[in-house]
């Protein structure tokens, strides 16, 4: 017997209280136009900056213009920035593809194990506070001073993180999710694959994007440090050889990739996750 | 010989007795309430007979072999739907297949609980019945003989339970599934089933086992229905739940 209901039908195209709140919108501005708006800050800043220094309001040696920036651009694109973009990105998605995978296994692993959690948690605890220029001396002893030790802060900065937000997803999925499983006869191993990994997901993705901005900052102490190319080089060069323009370039160009890079995950995140009934997905 | 043979010596949470002297058998195609007062243990027996409670003394016999784990012949319907809310309707109800998911199988569930079309549907976008009817559906997908239900159209509107009665009668009649259904209505008892079990409180224990002898199909209204509702109510007032 099937039971034909009209009102299943109209509650299934009613949108939820949240989709109708998330569409409550008091500009009256469409989402294309809100995401123009976020422009409008550094815009307004580079072109008082231009002002500033033409009028010569501020000195120009300290704070360069725009114009002066375009030009160290140019010149630094001759001479080879692209090499110096491809080898700090190589080092941060390594490092993040290492740290964030171990954060995410390790995570795992103390998370369904409760004398594991005992065992590891309170170091790992205690290690995250660690700033990332601590641990500069001692991976510079232990591995000198070509990629690895690079590689492996990034790895550090990417690590907790995910391990953090991965352990707080797992011991935060619903219990009553885990009974299903359960009353379906699931094994430990399916537990985690079918129901504990997708309910984590949004802790998992907080996690990988906390690390990844972190990934670049880690990048950057590393750079500074011992390298001889790359992004950080390029701001520590502008320091020794007196150059703010070239530092600024090196700012602005971490601070593209880092929002590229990052919305690259944020669309991912969207698309594995639109199954969440919040007012942020439904409004995207 | 019964299809299931319940035992609970006792039960205990906290060195707290929960239940104690359960002894019921239950035959195949039966409807079974077990009614009661909040906290007396009706869903605790619920969750040891499907084997998600492990630790009483006693034992559950299903066709006379002794079961001491979830049982996939025992299906459970819990209180809330419990959809996995990053599977689509379909994907929610082939999460109770071994192998490979049946989906016509699954069509054909969908269809008998109303909601044909609904596969490629987000839990999100369901409302309370819906999700019911698709737990329902899960429940079903892998041909229990016994069907757990723990208050299961507690959370759903007035309107929306009685087409769930409806519902779950056709389905125990059409599938000869034997249903055991945790309630705090007497209504919903009286209308639904073929015995009513009133457990008493502290510990909880069976106080009345009540047949309602009124054919179906049943008309919730019938002098019949009417009369077997005050038998259930006087037991209710006899065990000081009411």
């Amino acid at each position: 017997m099937s039971i034909p209901s009209e009102a299943m039908n109209e509650a299934y195209h009613q949108p939820s209280f949240l989709q109708r709140f998330s569409k409550f919108n008091p500009s009256g501005l469409n989402i294309s136009k809100l995401n123009l708006i976020g422009w409008l800050l550094p815009v307004l800043f580079f072109l008082g900056l231009e002002i500033g220094a033409q009028q010569q309001w501020l000195e120009a040696r300290l704070l360069p213009p725009p114009s002066v920036i375009v030009g160290t651009f140019k010149e630094l694109f001759q001479d080879n920035l692209l090499a110096h973009i491809s080898i700090s990105a190589f080092r941060v998605l390594t490092g993040f593809l290492i740290g964030s995978g171990l954060g995410l296994i390790i995570a795992i692993l103390v998370g369904l194990t409760p004398i594991l959690k005992q065992l590891i948690d309170p170091t790992f605890q205690a290690l995250r506070n660690v700033p990332s220029l601590a641990w500069v001396p001692l991976l510079l002893l232990w591995f000198g001073i070509d990629e690895t030790p690079k590689i492996i802060m990034i790895a550090l900065g990417a690590f907790f993180p995910v391990y953090l937000n991965v352990l707080s997803g797992i011991q935060n999925v619903d219990r009553k999710l885990i009974e299903v499983g359960r009353i379906y006869g699931l094994n430990r191993g399916q537990l985690v694959k079918r129901i504990l990994l997708p309910a984590a997901l949004p802790y998992i993705f907080t996690g990988l994007r906390t690390a990844l901005g972190l990934s670049w900052m880690f990048l950057v102490a590393a750079e500074l440090i011992a390298a001889s190319q790359g992004l950080g080089y390029l701001l520590s060069d502008g320091r020794e050889t007196s150059r703010p323009d070239r530092v600024i370039v090196a700012i602005i160009l971490i601070a593209i990739l880092g929002k590229f890079s990052d919305s690259l995950l944020q669309s991912l995140e969207n698309k594995s996750l639109r199954w969440r009934d919040t007012a942020l997905v439904n409004h995207q | 010989m019964s299809l299931l043979t319940i035992q609970v010596h006792q039960k205990k949470f906290a060195e707290r007795a929960i239940l104690t002297a359960i002894d019921l058998t239950v035959e195949g195609g039966q409807v079974v309430s077990l009614i009661g007062a909040s906290g007396c243990g009706k869903s605790t027996l619920l969750r040891i007979i499907s084997g998600l409670e492990l630790e009483y003394q006693g034992k559950i016999s299903l066709e006379g072999k002794i079961i001491t784990n979830i049982n996939q012949s025992i299906g459970f319907i819990f209180q809330e739907p419990r959809l996995l809310p990053w599977l689509n309707v379909a994907d929610n109800i082939a999460f109770a297949a071994e192998g490979k998911p049946d989906y016509p199988y699954i069509s054909s569930l969908l269809e008998e609980v109303g909601l044909s079309g609904y596969e490629q549907a987000l839990p999100k976008s369901l409302s309370g019945g819906q999700a019911q009817r698709v737990a329902i559906a899960r429940g079903l997908y892998r041909r229990p003989k016994i069907l757990l239900l723990d208050e299961p159209f507690s959370a759903v509107d007035a309107f929306t339970r009685i087409r769930l009665q409806d519902l779950l009668t056709h389905i125990a009649l059409a599938h000869h599934i034997t249903l055991i259904l945790v309630t705090h209505d007497v209504d919903e008892a009286v209308f639904l089933s073929d015995r009513v079990i009133v457990i008493g409180n502290q510990p909880g224990t069976v106080t009345a086992d009540l047949a309602i002898n009124v054919l179906r199909p049943r008309k919730r209204e019938s002098p019949e229905l009417l009369k077997e509702r005050a038998i259930v109510f006087n037991a209710l007032q006899a065990a000081h739940i009411v």
